[in-house]
C-alpha cells in the first residue's frame, strides 16, 4: 500500500510538473526567446479542486480506501448550501518541426499534437452530499434539497496539427476530437422530505441524464482548436514583457446514440400495500409513477475548453525576478474565473523557481510552487498549483504538473 | 551523448510504466437509510356488508355469506338450431301481362324448426341475425316485401321491402339482406295458433312501378332463401324436453393455499347447500359428493343423509321479474353430520358432484315450461353463524418474488434490520419468520423475528378487543446481506394462536395495522 501511494504520488508529480516550453498552459508559462529547432515535448497535469471537500476526504477517491462515518459526518458539516468540485487529467505530446513552409514566413513551420483528456465538473447542495454519504437520518422531519445538482464527465482523445512560429512560439492547431466516455446529469428541481420517523418520503424530482453508450470505441466525433499567441508589450522600461493567450480544446463534439433519461415525478411513498406485493406489481408500478423515460439520442456538446490570458516570464531575461499574472477559464458553467499572480526567481542560468497565489476555479485560494531546470537540449519542470494541498489533509485540492521537452 | 539519450529514454519509459501500472483501490463508504417498505391495514370491517360478514348487536361478527358454487349456462338449454329455409313463389295462373306497380304474388308459408324432442310455442331472440337472399327471374325490377308474421318486436311485425334488379330464369336478379333479429319474439304456433316449432314467412312481389309492362308465366319462380344462424334466446315457452346436467366440479380456494400447518376450532356452525331452480319446469337435483382436501392432502367428505338421492325440485313460481326460484336445501349444523371436521380440515380444494335433471317425468307441464331472462340453475352455499374461530398454531406461509439486486457493485445493503410495527385488535397472536430463497426457492437464510404480535384482549364490556402495539425486529446481519445477492423470493411464515381455543369471539373492530420499515446501512463502492 505504501509503495502504491508512493507510486501514485510520483505519477502525479511526473505527469503534472511543467517545463519552459511554449504551448503549456499551467503556471508559470515560460517564454523561450531562442529560435526553436525540432522539439518534442510531453506535458501533463492533473488537479482536483473543490469548495467543500477537504483532502482527507477526496484522497479516498484518489488513492482508494474506506470513508468512515466520522469522516463522512465531518465533511458533511463542512459543506455549504452550494458547492463546486472538479478534476481534470491532461496528458499530451507534441512535435514541432523546424522546416520552413512558407517563403514569405521563414519562421513558420508545422507541428502535430496528441492528447488524452478527462474532465469532470460538478455542483451540488450540502443536502445532496448528506444523502449520498450519510443517509437520510439527518433529514428526518425536514426537506433535503436536490435542486441545482449537476455533473458532467468527458474523456476524449485529441489529435491534430497546425503551424507554429519558431521565434514567437505562437501556434495554432486544428484537432479531431474522439470522445471515449461522456456522462452528464442535471437535477433541475428536486427534493426529498422525510417524516419525523422516516415512515413517509415525499419525493419531487425533475431531471435528466445523458450517457454515451454506443458500442463503438469512440462515442462520437468533433473538432477543436488549440492555440497560443505571445504578444510583446512595453509600457515602460520598468514594466514590459509578453502577454500570452492560450486556448485548448476550444470546440465541440457530437455524441452518437447516447442514452437519454428523463425523470419527472412527484411521489409520496409510505410503503407498499400488501396487495401490491401479493400481485408482484408494487415495484413496477412505483417505477411507473416516477415517469422515467429512456430514449436514445445524439447530442452536440461544447468541450470543456481551456482559456488563459496573462503576462508570462521569459527564460532568457536578464532580470532575476519577474512577475506573472493573469486569468484562466474553462468553458463550463461550474468553473469560476481563476485569477493568479506570482513571482519567478532565476538565480542561475539553468535553474529557476517561483511561487504564485490563485483564487477561483472549482474552489477558492491556493498557493503554488514550481522549479525548473534546463540544459541546452533538455527542459524539466516540476510544480504544483496547490502546495498546501500536497501536504495537508485539511486543504481542498491537489495539483501536480510536469513538463519535459527535448530540443533535437 | 549516448548516456544522455539513454537517460531520456529511461525517464520516458518510467513515466509510461507508472501511468499504466497504477490501479486505484476501491473507495467505500456507508450511509444509513430508514425507508418504509409496507404500510397497510387488514380491517374486518372491509368485509362487513359485502355478503360475507355482518355485525351482531353485541359487536361480534356473524358469518352471513352467500356464495355461488356454480351456475349452469342456460343458453345451452334451449338452442334454436341454425336453419335455412328455401322457398319459391309463382303466379297461380299460366301467364299474365304485368302493368307497372301491380302486385302479383302475396303468399304465406310455414316452415318447421328442426328441434328434437323440444316443442316450442314462443321464444325471444336475445341476439342473432337473419340473412335473406331473393331471386327475381323477370326482366324488370321487382319490389319484394318479406314479412315474418309471427315475429314481433314492440308490437311491430318483422317486415322488410327490397327492390331487386331484373333478370332471367337462368340468370335471375339477386338481392341480399342481413337484418338484426335481437329483441324479436317468435310465435311458433302457426297461422291457427295450435301448433309448435313453426316459423311463418310471407312474401309479396310487385312489378316495377316505373318500369314497362312485362309478360310472366307460372314457370317464373321467385325464390327466397332465409338463413337463421347463431340465434340466442332469453325467453322460451313450450316443452323443453328431458335434459340432464351432470358434473363433478373442483373449486380451489386460493386464499387457503397459504395454510401449511396448525389447526382451528369453529363453533356454532350453520351452513346450507342450496340447489336453485329458476326455470318453470319440474326438475330433480342430486348431490353425490362434497369433499375438502387440505395442504396435507387430507380429504374429508361432507356427510348428509340426502346426499346421493334424486330429490324433486319444483318449477319456479310467478314470471318475469317476479320470478321466484324453487330451492332444494341441504342443511348442516354442529349437530348434523360432520360439518365441524369438514370446516376444520381447512381445505383449499373442494370437489362437488351434482346432477340436475329437467322434466324427469316428461311433459308434465303440458308444454308450459318457461325460461325467463333471469332464470338460473345453480348451487349455492349459504351460512349464518357467529364467527367463533380459535387458532392453535395455525401456520400461514406465502412467498413473494423480490429481487433486491444486492449484487450491485455500486450500492448494496451491508447490514441493518427490518422493523415491523403492528397494532392488533384481533384475538390472535403471531410469531413471524422470514426466509430468503434463491431462484430455485431453496432457503438461503432464515431470519427469525425478535418479538412477536400479541393477541388482543377484550374490553371490560366485552364489545371489542383492545388494540395492542408490538414491534418486531428482523436483524439483517452481514451474512444475511450477503444472501440478499442471490435472493429472488422472500417467504413469510406466520404462526397464529388465539387466546381462547373455544368460542373465540371476533369483534367488528378487529384490525391489524402493519408498518414494515427498513433501517439499512448501504455500502457504496466505486
Amino acid at each position: 500500500m505504501i509503495f502504491y501511494r508512493i507510486k501514485i504520488t510520483v505519477l502525479f508529480v511526473a505527469i503534472f510538473a511543467q517545463g519552459n516550453v511554449q504551448g503549456q498552459d499551467l503556471l508559470p508559462v515560460l517564454y523561450d526567446t531562442t529560435l526553436a529547432n525540432h522539439q518534442v515535448s510531453i506535458v501533463g497535469n492533473v488537479f482536483q479542486h473543490s469548495t467543500g471537500l477537504n483532502n482527507n476526504f477526496s484522497r479516498k477517491f484518489i488513492f482508494g480506501g474506506e470513508i468512515n462515518d466520522e469522516l463522512s459526518q465531518k465533511t458533511f458539516g463542512n459543506q455549504n448550501d452550494y458547492n463546486r468540485v472538479g478534476f481534470a487529467v491532461h496528458a499530451g505530446a507534441e512535435y514541432r518541426a523546424s522546416h520552413k513552409i512558407f517563403d514569405s514566413k521563414p519562421n513558420w513551420s508545422w507541428m502535430i499534437n496528441v492528447a488524452n483528456e478527462m474532465h469532470f465538473s460538478g455542483e451540488y447542495s450540502d443536502d445532496f452530499f448528506g444523502l449520498m454519504f450519510v443517509g437520510n437520518t439527518p433529514f428526518f422531519g425536514n426537506n433535503a434539497s436536490l435542486a441545482n445538482v449537476s455533473g458532467r464527465f468527458d474523456h476524449f482523445l485529441s489529435i491534430g496539427g497546425g503551424i507554429h512560429d519558431r521565434k514567437t512560439k505562437s501556434f495554432l492547431t486544428l484537432n479531431m476530437i474522439l470522445p471515449q466516455q461522456f456522462f452528464q446529469m442535471n437535477i433541475n428541481r428536486g427534493g426529498m422530505t422525510f417524516s419525523e420517523i422516516g415512515d413517509q418520503v415525499d419525493l419531487r424530482i425533475e431531471g435528466e441524464a445523458m450517457i454515451a453508450n454506443s458500442h463503438a470505441y469512440f462515442k462520437g466525433l468533433g473538432a477543436a482548436l488549440n492555440f497560443g499567441f505571445n504578444i510583446p508589450f512595453n509600457t515602460s522600461d520598468a514594466f514590459n514583457g509578453i502577454i500570452n493567450i492560450t486556448g485548448r480544446n476550444i470546440g465541440a463534439y457530437q455524441v452518437h446514440n447516447a442514452d437519454f433519461i428523463t425523470v419527472d415525478a412527484e411521489q409520496s411513498f409510505s410503503g407498499f400495500a400488501l396487495n401490491d406485493l401479493l400481485n408482484n406489481d408494487g415495484l413496477s408500478s412505483f417505477k411507473d409513477s416516477l415517469n422515467i423515460s429512456e430514449t436514445s439520442r445524439s447530442g452536440f456538446k461544447v468541450l470543456p475548453g481551456f482559456l488563459q490570458v496573462g503576462k508570462i516570464v521569459t527564460t532568457n531575461s536578464t532580470k532575476v525576478l519577474q512577475s506573472f499574472f493573469g486569468v484562466r477559464m474553462y468553458t463550463n458553467s461550474v468553473y469560476r474565473p481563476l485569477v493568479y499572480a506570482g513571482i519567478h526567481y532565476q538565480p542561475l542560468e539553468r535553474f529557476s523557481f517561483g511561487a504564485q497565489g490563485s483564487f477561483g476555479g472549482y474552489g477558492n485560494f491556493r498557493l503554488g510552487f514550481y522549479a525548473n531546470y534546463n540544459t541546452e537540449k533538455i527542459l524539466i519542470g516540476l510544480g504544483t498549483e496547490d502546495l498546501l494541498g500536497a501536504i495537508s489533509g485539511n486543504q481542498y485540492g491537489h495539483s501536480a504538473i510536469i513538463r519535459l521537452a527535448w530540443k533535437i | 551523448m549516448k548516456n544522455n539519450m539513454n537517460i531520456k529514454i529511461y525517464l520516458l519509459a518510467a513515466i509510461f510504466i507508472f501511468a499504466v501500472g497504477c490501479r486505484k483501490d476501491k473507495t467505500n463508504w456507508t450511509s444509513d437509510w430508514v425507508i418504509p417498505i409496507v404500510n397497510d391495514s387488514l380491517l374486518v370491517k372491509d368485509y362487513v356488508n359485502d355478503s360475507t360478514l355482518s355485525v351482531n348487536p353485541d359487536q361480534s361478527l356473524q358469518v352471513l355469506m352467500e356464495r355461488e358454487l356454480f351456475n349452469i349456462d342456460l343458453t345451452e338449454l334451449i338452442k334454436i338450431p341454425d336453419t335455412t329455409i328455401e322457398q319459391s313463389f309463382s303466379i297461380l295462373f299460366p301467364a299474365a301481362e304485368l302493368v307497372p306497380g301491380y302486385t302479383f304474388i302475396d303468399q304465406i308459408k310455414e316452415n318447421n324448426f328442426s328441434f328434437q324432442d323440444v316443442t316450442l310455442k314462443e321464444a325471444r331472440i336475445k341476439k342473432g341475425q337473419i340473412q335473406i337472399q331473393i331471386e327475381n327471374p323477370i326482366p324488370t325490377k321487382g319490389v319484394f316485401t318479406i314479412s315474418l308474421p309471427g315475429v314481433v318486436k314492440n308490437g311491430q311485425v318483422f317486415s322488410h321491402t327490397q327492390t331487386v334488379d331484373g333478370g332471367t330464369t337462368a340468370d335471375p336478379g339477386v338481392g341480399n339482406l342481413i337484418l338484426d333479429l335481437s329483441g324479436h319474439t317468435i310465435d311458433m304456433r302457426g297461422k291457427n295458433g295450435d301448433l309448435y316449432n313453426l316459423l311463418q314467412s310471407k312474401m309479396t312481389v310487385k312489378s316495377d312501378p316505373e318500369g314497362p309492362t312485362v309478360s310472366i308465366t307460372n314457370q317464373d319462380k321467385f325464390k327466397v332463401k332465409v338463413k337463421l344462424e347463431k340465434l340466442l334466446i332469453d325467453y322460451a315457452k313450450g316443452y323443453f324436453g328431458n335434459i340432464l346436467f351432470s358434473d363433478t366440479l373442483t373449486v380451489n380456494l386460493s386464499e387457503l393455499n397459504s395454510i401449511v400447518g396448525g389447526a382451528i376450532n369453529v363453533d356454532s356452525l350453520n351452513l346450507d347447500l342450496v340447489v336453485v331452480n329458476g326455470i318453470k319446469a319440474r326438475a330433480q337435483g342430486r348431490i353425490s359428493l362434497f369433499e375438502s382436501t387440505n395442504y396435507n392432502n387430507t380429504t374429508v367428505g361432507l356427510n348428509h343423509p340426502y346426499f346421493g338421492q334424486a330429490l324433486n325440485l319444483n318449477p319456479a313460481q310467478d314470471e318475469w321479474q317476479w320470478l321466484r326460484p324453487s330451492e332444494l336445501i341441504f342443511a348442516f349444523n354442529n349437530n348434523s353430520g360432520n360439518l365441524k371436521s369438514f370446516i376444520e380440515n381447512l381445505g383449499n380444494t373442494y370437489r362437488v358432484g351434482y346432477s340436475i335433471e329437467i322434466n324427469p317425468y316428461g311433459n308434465t307441464s303440458n308444454g308450459n315450461d318457461v325460461l325467463y331472462p333471469n332464470s338460473e340453475l345453480k348451487v349455492m352455499l349459504k351460512s349464518d353463524f357467529p364467527m367463533l374461530v380459535g387458532a392453535d398454531g395455525l401456520t400461514l406461509q406465502d412467498t413473494f418474488a423480490i429481487d433486491f439486486k444486492n449484487d450491485n457493485k455500486l450500492l448494496r445493503v451491508e447490514a441493518g434490520k427490518l422493523i415491523l410495527k403492528t397494532t392488533n385488535t384481533f384475538p390472535y397472536g403471531a410469531e413471524v419468520k422470514l426466509f430468503l430463497l434463491n431462484e430455485n426457492k431453496e432457503v438461503l437464510k432464515e431470519i427469525a423475528a425478535i418479538g412477536q404480535v400479541s393477541p388482543a384482549l377484550t374490553n371490560a364490556s366485552l364489545s371489542a378487543h383492545l388494540p395492542i402495539e408490538n414491534s418486531m425486529e428482523f436483524l439483517v446481519d452481514e451474512e444475511s446481506a450477503e444472501a440478499l445477492k442471490e435472493t429472488k423470493y422472500v417467504m413469510v411464515r406466520a404462526k397464529f394462536s388465539s387466546t381462547l381455543l373455544n368460542n373465540n369471539v371476533i369483534y367488528s373492530n378487529a384490525a391489524l395495522k402493519l408498518l414494515l420499515s427498513g433501517q439499512l446501512k448501504l455500502k457504496a463502492s466505486i
